[in-house]
């Protein structure tokens, strides 16, 4: 490789942008000799001290291996997180629940492992008797007997309700997790924060907590937030937070205070995107020719700026932009 | 090459081994926290032994790794985030979290990285500024200034070449102060 296809490929990699194809060469390269080794320290070096950034500390294997081994000890016994994804399907609808409980709440874990529980796959059964789920060294996944898929935080514990799935699917959560939830309307799933319930509807949302706040985003479908009598059902593209110590329920008042910054056009159709774009950038977009409104778009947006986004979109459906005054207007004589 | 069908704990420990290291450097440069870098690739490692039954279809381990370890890394920035967002707390973003700007560096050596920068050609230190000031990606980058991405790529290997020899006498003293400026 020559040098200049090395700098590069330095930069890229030290800027975070580089693809796992890229990091894998950058990597081959440096283990090449230790010449290359000590060229790509002074790169990082130089990098390092322009960015202001602390480095890179070779780790300690050997205890990060143990930490792993802890986790893996025993020979799993069934369901690893997607393996039943025909079963899924067949399903009218999954949710995905998301929490991340903050120190707040001051967990300090009373339990240990308990028995059956100490392997991450291990199939968690119904039974009869309250059940305490526990991660503890790392994050870890379960499979509950209603087939949901929980993905708890290291440190984080879930309980489980008495008959959990044989009457209703009730649990409470400390600590952080994600839930893969199936969806059953006759055997509602619901999770417990604190004084909030969360109701499954079949839906696709997540909830992230930090601290003393929690924030629930639907990506799909509908949830119900439930506080003190009070309640707030949201839907699609919808997000409200819960303030735990103020006892507080509120729905975020923009589609710009979605904390996800996800969208997911999946066949859309233009007008349609652009909808979801002006409403979450605050910008009146107006398409002008209706020929281009019905040309269907097939992306995801991740932490895009609007002229990015624009950029993209102008790829797939062929547009032209024009500023006028605050209102961004769209011509075009067809879809591609 | 291996399949993932014929691992057992012998050749994880070994997989581990011999990539935990490359992987947690490639996570970090997403990440920019050690800490959190370890735990995705550590978690990585753990998940590959939960699929290893499922993934029999894989024939290059190595590649699996980097791929996960690149999208464990964005989800766990994207998770961070929200945890931050979700605070209200937006300053703790990690793109921000060790921002320069907010380090107080010594002004002679403060100067000589400003001299080293000036001494780059116009369109590379542009390049350059966008990057390191503005926190833009190559791809902002590219659009902002309307050149293609591979052109962003070429500047800023070539602004960290002319970097690395105008600050070469200085390294060690601006790392120095960095660390002591962090607290270490």
């Amino acid at each position: 490789m020559k040098r200049e296809e090395i700098e590069e490929l330095i930069a890229l990699f030290l800027s975070g942008e580089s693809s796992p194809d890229q990091a894998m060469d950058l990597e081959g390269w440096r283990s090449e000799s230790e010449e290359n080794q000590a060229l790509f320290i002074s790169y990082e070096k130089t990098f390092n001290a322009t960015h202001g950034r602390i480095g890179f500390v070779s780790p300690d294997i050997d205890g990060a291996w143990r930490n792993v081994k802890t986790s893996i000890k025993e020979e799993p016994k069934v369901i690893p997180l997607f393996r039943n994804r025909n079963f899924y399907m067949s399903l009218a609808a999954v949710a995905v629940i998301a929490f991340i409980v903050g120190s707040i709440w001051n967990f300090k874990p009373k339990y240990g492992q308990l028995p059956g529980f100490d392997n991450p796959i291990a199939q968690v059964d119904s039974v009869y008797t309250e059940q305490v789920i526990y991660a503890a060294n790392n994050v870890e996944s379960f499979t509950l007997s209603d087939q949901s898929v929980v993905e708890l935080e290291k440190g984080s514990k879930l309980t489980l309700a008495k008959e959990f799935n044989k009457n209703g699917r009730y649990s409470k959560l400390e600590g952080s997790g994600e839930f893969t939830v199936v969806h059953d309307a006759a055997n509602p799933f619901v999770i417990t924060i604190e004084d909030l319930e969360v109701f499954d509807l079949g839906t696709v949302f997540d909830i992230e907590t930090k601290g003393d706040t929690v924030s629930v985003v639907v990506s799909e479908g509908e949830v119900e937030l439930r506080l003190n009598g009070k309640t707030i059902a949201l839907a699609k593209g919808d997000s409200a937070y819960y303030v735990i110590s103020e006892e507080l329920i509120e729905r975020y008042k923009t589609p710009k205070e979605r904390l996800d910054q996800v969208f997911v056009f999946d066949g859309t159709s233009l007008s349609q995107v652009m909808q979801q774009i002006g409403e979450f950038f605050e910008r009146d977009i107006v398409i002008k020719d209706d020929v281009i409104k019905g040309c269907k778009v097939n992306i995801e947006f991740k932490d895009e700026t609007l002229p990015m986004i624009f950029d993209i979109l102008q790829a797939i459906v062929e547009f032209e932009i024009v500023y006028n005054n605050e209102i961004i207007e769209l011509y075009g004589d067809g879809c591609k | 090459m291996i399949s993932t069908t014929e691992i057992d704990s012998q050749t994880l420990e070994s997989l581990f081994h011999q990539h935990y290291d490359g992987l947690c450097r490639y996570s970090f440069t997403i990440l920019k926290e050690q800490a959190e870098a370890e735990d995705v690739i550590q978690g990585l490692f753990v998940k590959l032994w939960e699929k290893r039954k499922d993934l029999d279809v894989l024939n290059n381990t190595r590649a699996y790794l980097y791929r996960s370890a690149h999208n464990e890394s964005l989800n766990a920035v994207k998770r961070i985030n929200r945890r931050a967002m979700g605070s209200g707390d937006k300053e703790l973003q990690l793109s921000e979290t060790n921002d320069a700007s907010s380090i107080m560096i010594g002004d002679e050596l403060q100067l000589q990285i400003d001299s080293a920068l000036e001494t780059l050609p116009e369109k590379c230190q542009e390049v350059f500024r966008l990057s390191r000031f503005e926190q833009l990606s190559y791809k902002e980058i590219s659009a902002q200034l309307s050149i293609s991405v591979k052109t962003v790529e070429n500047h800023m290997g070539k602004a960290l070449r002319l970097m690395r020899e105008g600050l070469e006498d200085y390294l060690p003293l601006v790392l120095i102060a960095i660390l002591v400026s962090k607290g270490w």
